[in-house]
C-alpha cells in the first residue's frame, strides 16, 4: 500500500465536498502541485489529468476570480445549478437506473456506513462521491478487507460522473479532477490485496 | 463586507460529512457526532397523495419514496406521473438556501448581469432568512410597497395550501405589494370574453361529453389538442376526458381538427385534417361567415333573438364598411384553405348538428381576442348555441371540463387569503403607478418604470420596482422574448426565487430557498377541478430530503423576523390550514345536502369522493339562456351574445375592433418581406406541465432527441435545408437563437415548426446578449407584445424563424470520451 493513500483520498473527498475558498486554492496552488494531490504527479496513469487539473486552475486568474469561476463550476456541475445539461451530480445513484437520487446505493452505502458505525450528516446523502471517497480512505487506513468492495463500487460509477463532468464544466479543472480521481483508483486497485480486484460490471 | 467577514457571517466551513454513529465502535479517524441526517422516519407503506398529473399512492421504504402506483379509479393514468418521484429525487433539486455571491458581498443589486453563471454561495437558513426579511424591509422603508413585485406566477405543485398566496399575505401584512392579474395561457379570452358573453366562459363545466356523443354530427376541434393538455389539470387530473375520446373515436361522427400539427387526437379519432397558415383563425372563420351571410345559411332568428349587432358585423362582413367583401376566396388567400373548402365546411356545419371546439392556442397570439369571439360568431350564426351537441366550447383541452360535475363543494374557502396591507402603512399615492399590472407586461413594466400603459380601456402607469419574491413559478420559462427578459431583470436589485428545482429562474436569482415538494408536506386538493370527482388527503409521505422547508414553514419564519407571526398564521399549523380548508368545504356541503366525513376520518381514509348526479350528465352550457333569455340573460349589458360591443367600441382600440375583425399580425407566413420563413408554433406539450418535468430523465427520455427538445418540421423544410430527423438544428431570428432536436415529420404543415413551450433555458453564456440555448426553450424566439391593449396577454404564437443543421459542435451535449485515463 502506497502510504499516501488515505490522505490522497480525504483530499479528493474534501475538493468535491465543498466549493474552494481561497485559502483552498493557495494551498492549492502553493509550490504549483496541487497541494495534497502533489504525490500523484508521479503515479502511473496520473501525470496528464494532473497537469490538465493543475492548468486549469492556473487559467483561473488571481485567487477571488478563482474563487469565482470554480464555484460557479462547482455549484453548476455539482448542486444542480446548471440544470439537466450540465450537471454531473457526485452521487452514485445519479447514474444507476432512473438516476434519481437516494436510490439503492445510497441504501447500501448507508448500511455499509452503519455496519462501521458511521452516519452521514449535514443533510447528505451516503453516496455522495465524498462520503464514498472518506469511508474508503477510512478503511484504507483501518486495513479493512472491505476496501476494495468501496473501490470498485467507486470505479464502477467514476467513468459516467467524470464523463458529466467533461460534457459540463466550464472551468476545465473539475473535469481534470474527476480524470485524476479515475486514474488514481486504477492504480490504487493494483495497490490492493490480491483477490480483492474490483469488479466493474 | 470583505470576504472574511462574509465568511464569518455565513458560517464557511469545511463541511463534516461523517461520524461516528452513538454508541457504536467506529472506525478510526472520523470526530466525535454531532446530530445524525435521519429525521423520525415516516412508516413504510402506501400513502395517497396527488399531484397535477392525478392520484397516486406513494410507496415508502424506509423513509425514502421508492415508488408511485396510480388511484385504481384513474381511468388513464399519465406518463408523467412518475415523474413525481423525480421532483423529489432529481438531481436539479435545490437542496440548501443559496445566495448569489455578488449579492451576498456586495449587497442588493452588485452585478446584476453576473446573474445565472452559477456563483452562489451555500448559507444557513438563519441567515436566508434574515436576508429575505432584511430585504423586505429595506425596500419597504426606503421606497415603499410600489417597489415590490410579488406577482408571482406559476402553476406550482398541486394543494390548496397555496404558497403563493402565503407570499402575498406576508408583502401584505408587511406593507404591500405590486400584484399581477391575468396569465400566460388565456387572456385574450378572459378579458374580451365579459363583453361578449358576460363572462370569462371558457372555464368551469361544459356542455357535457355525453351530449356530443348523443346529439353532435360534426365536432370540429379549431386550434386545440383536447388529448395532450388533458393529462394534467389545474388541481388533480382526473383524466374522466379518456372514456369519452375513446367512445367519439368510434362513434363514426365527422371529426374535423384545424391546426397547423395532426395531433395524436387528430389521429385517435381519424379526424379530417385542416393546417392554415398560423394565426389566420379569424380570417378563415370570417371566409366561412361570408359564405353563410350570402347563402342565407345563418340562423337569422337565433341572432335576432340572443344576439346583438349581428347587422354591423354582417356590414364589415359583405364589405359595406371597408369596401372588402370577406369572401372565403378572401380567407383563402390568407389562410391558404381552398375557398371550395371553406364552402364545404360552411355547408357541413349548417347542414349538422355541430359542435365547435375553441382551444386557448389562436388567442396567444397578436390580435388575440378575435378569435374566440368570432368562434362564438360563427356559432351564434349556425344557431346552435343552447342545443345539446350544438354551440361552442372553449375547455375541452384542460381540466377534462366536458365530464359531468358533482355536487362535491370547492375546496377554496378557509385557506389562506392574501388578505390587505395595513389601512395605516405607507401612503402609496397614484403617481407610484399601478397596483396591479397584467402579468405578461412585466419586461415593458421594467423597462419603462413611470411610463404608462393601456389596459382594457383604461390608462395606467408601470410603477418602479426593485425587489421581487417568485414561489411556485419560472418566469424564465413562460415570459417571451428571453434575451429582452435577462436583460430588463437587471432592473431588480433582488430576485428571490422559493423553488424546489433549480429552473431557470432560480439560476438567475439572487437568494434561492429550497422548498418541500408535494410528498413532503400535508395538503389537500379537490379532483377534477370541472367533475369535483373526489377531494384527496395529500398526506406527507416522507421527510424533506436535504435542506428543504415546507413552504408555510418558510413563511412563518419570514413572518417571525417581520413581526407578523400572529397576523400571518392566525395560530393555525400547516395541518390546521388543510383542516380548515376541508371543514369550509363540509360545511358547504350540509348546505348543498352533500354529506362529508369529519376531518379526522376523511385524513385517515385519504379520499372522499361524490356521485355524478342523473341530471348532470346530459347538461348543455346556455341551455337555460336559449329556453328562456329574458328570465336566464347573460350578464352582458344587452343580456345577449355581443357580436358588436359598445363598450369595446369606446376604448377606440385600432387593434381590437368592437366586432371579430381580421387584423394583420405582425409576423406570419403571409407578410410582405419576412425575414424569416417559417412559423413558430410552441404549443404547451404532451409530457410536461408547461416547464415542470423537464428535468425529469425518465419523462424526458420518452420525447428528447439529441438530448434536446424536439422540433417538428415538416418533410419539405427538412429537406430543403438538408435537415434529417434526429439532426442537431439550431433556430434564430433578431430576437435569439436556440439547438432543438429535429423530428422530420409529415405530421406538421409545410412553412410551420413546432418547439413546444416549457423546455428548460439553458444559455451557454448565462446574461450574454444573443447567447444560444442548448437545449431549445422557444421563448428566446418568442415576440414580447401585447395581444392588444385591451387584454395585453401573451402573443407567443406569433413568431417567425429560420431553421438549419446546426454545423458546428453541439455543446453541453458533447459524446462521451472518458478522460483518457479512465478508459
Amino acid at each position: 500500500m502506497l502510504p499516501a493513500t488515505t490522505e490522497i483520498c480525504a483530499a479528493f473527498a474534501d475538493l468535491f465536498a465543498d466549493p474552494l475558498q481561497a485559502g483552498d486554492i493557495e494551498a492549492l496552488r502553493a509550490d504549483d502541485a496541487l497541494g495534497r494531490l502533489a504525490p500523484l504527479a508521479g503515479w502511473p496513469g496520473c501525470g496528464e489529468p494532473w497537469q490538465r487539473a493543475r492548468a486549469a486552475l492556473a487559467a483561473a486568474g488571481g485567487t477571488e476570480a478563482a474563487v469565482s469561476t470554480l464555484n460557479a463550476a462547482f455549484c453548476r456541475l455539482f448542486l444542480g445549478v446548471g440544470g439537466p445539461a450540465q450537471s454531473a451530480p457526485p452521487y452514485q445513484s445519479a447514474y444507476v437506473g432512473t438516476g434519481r437520487l437516494f436510490a439503492e446505493p445510497e441504501t447500501e452505502m448507508a448500511a455499509m456506513l452503519a455496519r462501521h458505525g458511521l452516519v452521514v450528516q449535514d443533510n447528505e446523502a451516503a453516496d455522495h462521491l465524498a462520503v464514498e471517497l472518506l469511508a474508503l480512505s477510512a478503511l484504507l487506513a483501518a486495513g479493512d478487507p472491505e476496501a476494495a468492495a468501496l473501490h470498485a463500487r467507486i470505479a464502477g460509477w467514476l467513468p459516467d460522473f467524470a464523463a458529466a463532468c467533461a460534457a459540463g464544466d466550464a472551468s476545465g479543472f473539475y473535469a481534470a479532477l474527476a480524470a485524476l480521481l479515475f486514474a488514481f483508483l486504477a492504480a490504487l486497485n493494483a495497490e490492493l490485496p490480491p483477490g480483492a480486484a474490483s469488479d466493474r460490471t | 463586507m470583505t470576504r472574511s467577514a462574509v465568511s464569518a457571517a455565513i458560517g464557511l466551513t469545511r463541511r463534516r460529512l461523517l461520524a461516528a454513529s452513538a454508541g457504536a465502535s467506529a472506525l478510526a479517524g472520523f470526530g466525535l457526532p454531532f446530530a445524525s441526517r435521519a429525521a423520525a422516519a415516516l412508516p413504510d407503506g402506501e400513502v395517497m397523495s396527488a399531484a397535477h398529473w392525478g392520484v397516486f399512492y406513494a410507496r415508502v421504504q424506509g423513509g425514502r419514496f421508492t415508488g408511485v402506483r396510480p388511484w385504481e379509479k384513474d381511468p388513464r393514468p399519465s406518463p408523467m406521473l412518475p415523474g413525481v418521484q423525480d421532483i423529489v429525487y432529481g438531481p436539479t433539486r435545490i437542496r440548501y438556501p443559496m445566495v448569489r455571491r455578488a449579492w451576498l458581498e456586495k449587497g442588493p443589486g452588485a452585478a446584476p448581469g453576473e446573474r445565472g453563471r452559477g456563483d452562489f454561495v451555500r448559507v444557513s437558513w438563519d441567515k436566508a432568512l434574515d436576508l429575505v426579511a432584511g430585504e423586505i424591509k429595506r425596500v419597504q422603508s426606503q421606497f415603499g410597497p410600489w417597489a415590490i413585485f410579488g406577482g408571482s406566477y406559476g402553476w406550482r405543485s398541486a394543494g390548496r395550501v397555496n404558497p403563493q398566496m402565503m407570499m402575498k399575505r406576508l408583502l401584505n401584512l408587511s406593507g404591500g405589494y405590486v400584484d399581477s392579474s391575468e396569465d400566460y395561457s388565456k387572456a385574450a379570452i378572459e378579458r374580451i370574453m365579459p363583453y361578449v358573453v358576460g363572462s370569462v366562459e371558457a372555464e368551469g363545466p361544459q356542455s357535457t361529453y355525453q351530449t356530443v356523443l348523443d346529439h353532435s354530427q360534426v365536432v370540429a376541434f379549431w386550434g386545440v389538442s383536447p388529448i395532450d393538455n388533458n393529462g394534467i389539470a389545474n388541481t388533480v387530473a382526473d383524466h374522466l376526458d379518456a372514456p369519452f375520446f375513446d367512445a367519439l373515436a368510434k362513434a363514426g361522427k365527422r371529426v374535423i381538427f384545424i391546426d397547423p400539427v395532426r395531433t395524436d387526437a387528430c389521429k385517435l379519432l381519424r379526424g379530417e385534417w385542416i393546417a392554415p397558415r398560423p394565426g389566420t383563425d379569424t380570417a378563415m372563420m370570417i371566409g366561412i361567415a361570408h359564405t353563410l351571410l350570402t347563402e342565407k345559411l345563418h340562423d337569422a332568428k337565433f341572432l335576432a333573438a340572443y344576439t346583438t349587432g349581428f347587422d354591423k358585423f354582417a356590414a364589415y362582413l359583405d364589405g359595406r364598411i371597408d369596401g372588402v367583401a370577406k369572401t372565403a376566396e378572401w380567407a383563402s388567400a390568407i389562410c391558404e384553405v381552398p375557398a371550395a373548402k371553406l364552402r364545404d365546411l360552411a355547408h357541413l356545419f349548417a347542414g349538422n348538428r355541430t359542435f365547435l371546439v375553441g382551444g386557448w392556442a389562436t388567442q396567444r397570439q397578436q390580435h388575440g381576442e378575435q378569435t374566440p369571439w368570432m368562434l362564438i360568431t360563427l356559432a351564434a350564426m349556425l344557431g346552435q348555441i343552447g342545443l345539446p351537441g350544438g354551440g361552442f366550447t372553449q375547455r375541452y383541452h384542460l381540466d377534462a371540463c366536458g365530464t359531468p360535475a358533482t355536487p362535491a363543494p370547492a375546496v377554496a374557502g378557509g385557506g389562506i387569503v392574501a388578505g390587505t396591507r395595513p389601512a395605516n402603512g405607507k401612503p402609496w399615492p397614484d403617481e407610484r403607478g399601478a397596483k396591479v399590472i397584467p402579468c405578461a407586461r412585466i419586461v415593458d413594466m421594467l423597462e419603462n418604470p413611470g411610463g404608462s400603459y393601456e389596459f382594457n380601456g383604461r390608462t395606467f402607469r408601470y410603477p418602479d420596482m426593485r425587489l421581487t419574491y417568485w414561489v411556485g413559478g419560472n418566469p424564465f420559462h413562460h415570459h417571451q422574448d428571453r434575451n429582452r427578459q435577462v436583460a430588463a431583470w437587471r432592473k431588480f436589485e433582488t430576485f428571490i426565487v422559493q423553488d424546489s428545482q433549480w429552473t431557470a429562474s432560480a439560476r438567475m436569482a439572487d437568494i434561492v430557498l429550497p422548498s418541500a415538494t408535494v410528498v413532503e408536506r400535508n395538503d389537500i386538493d379537490r379532483v377534477g377541478p370541472a367533475s369535483g370527482r373526489a377531494i384527496v388527503a395529500m398526506k406527507q409521505a416522507i421527510a424533506p430530503v436535504f435542506e428543504a422547508r415546507s413552504d408555510y414553514d418558510i413563511f412563518v419564519a419570514l413572518a417571525q423576523r417581520l413581526g407578523v407571526e400572529q397576523a400571518f398564521t392566525t395560530g393555525k399549523t400547516e395541518l390546521d390550514w388543510v383542516r380548515s380548508l376541508y371543514d369550509t368545504a363540509r360545511k358547504l356541503g350540509e348546505t348543498k345536502k352533500v354529506p362529508m366525513p369529519d376531518f379526522d376520518t376523511f385524513w385517515k381514509q385519504g379520499i372522499v369522493e361524490f356521485e355524478v348526479q342523473p341530471a348532470a350528465v346530459n347538461w348543455t352550457k346556455y341551455a337555460d339562456f336559449r329556453a328562456d333569455p329574458l328570465l336566464n340573460p347573460l350578464p352582458t349589458p344587452s343580456g345577449k351574445i355581443e357580436i358588436f360591443s359598445e363598450a369595446v367600441e369606446k376604448m377606440h382600440y385600432d387593434d381590437c375592433p368592437p366586432h371579430p375583425t381580421w387584423l394583420e399580425p405582425t409576423e406570419w407566413l403571409g407578410q410582405k418581406d419576412g425575414k424569416y420563413p417559417l412559423h413558430l408554433d410552441s404549443a404547451h406539450p404532451k409530457l410536461r406541465l408547461h416547464s415542470q418535468l423537464c428535468n425529469a430523465a425518465v419523462v424526458r427520455r420518452l420525447y428528447a432527441v439529441a438530448g434536446r427538445e424536439p422540433c417538428l418540421i415538416s418533410t419539405a423544410d427538412a429537406k430543403a435545408r438538408g435537415i434529417a430527423d434526429g439532426d442537431v438544428v439550431r433556430l434564430f431570428n433578431d430576437r435569439g437563437q436556440v439547438l432543438a432536436g429535429a423530428v422530420v415529420t409529415g405530421d406538421v404543415r409545410p412553412g410551420v415548426v413546432r418547439l413546444c413551450e416549457g423546455a428548460w433555458y439553458d444559455p451557454e453564456r448565462p446574461g450574454g446578449r444573443d447567447t444560444l440555448c442548448k437545449y431549445g426553450d422557444p421563448n428566446v424566439l418568442t415576440k414580447d407584445v401585447g395581444t392588444s391593449r385591451l387584454a395585453q396577454g401573451t402573443t407567443a404564437h406569433t413568431a417567425m424563424v429560420q431553421i438549419e443543421k446546426f454545423a458546428a459542435k453541439a455543446p453541453a451535449v458533447t459524446v462521451f470520451a472518458a478522460p483518457s485515463a479512465a478508459v
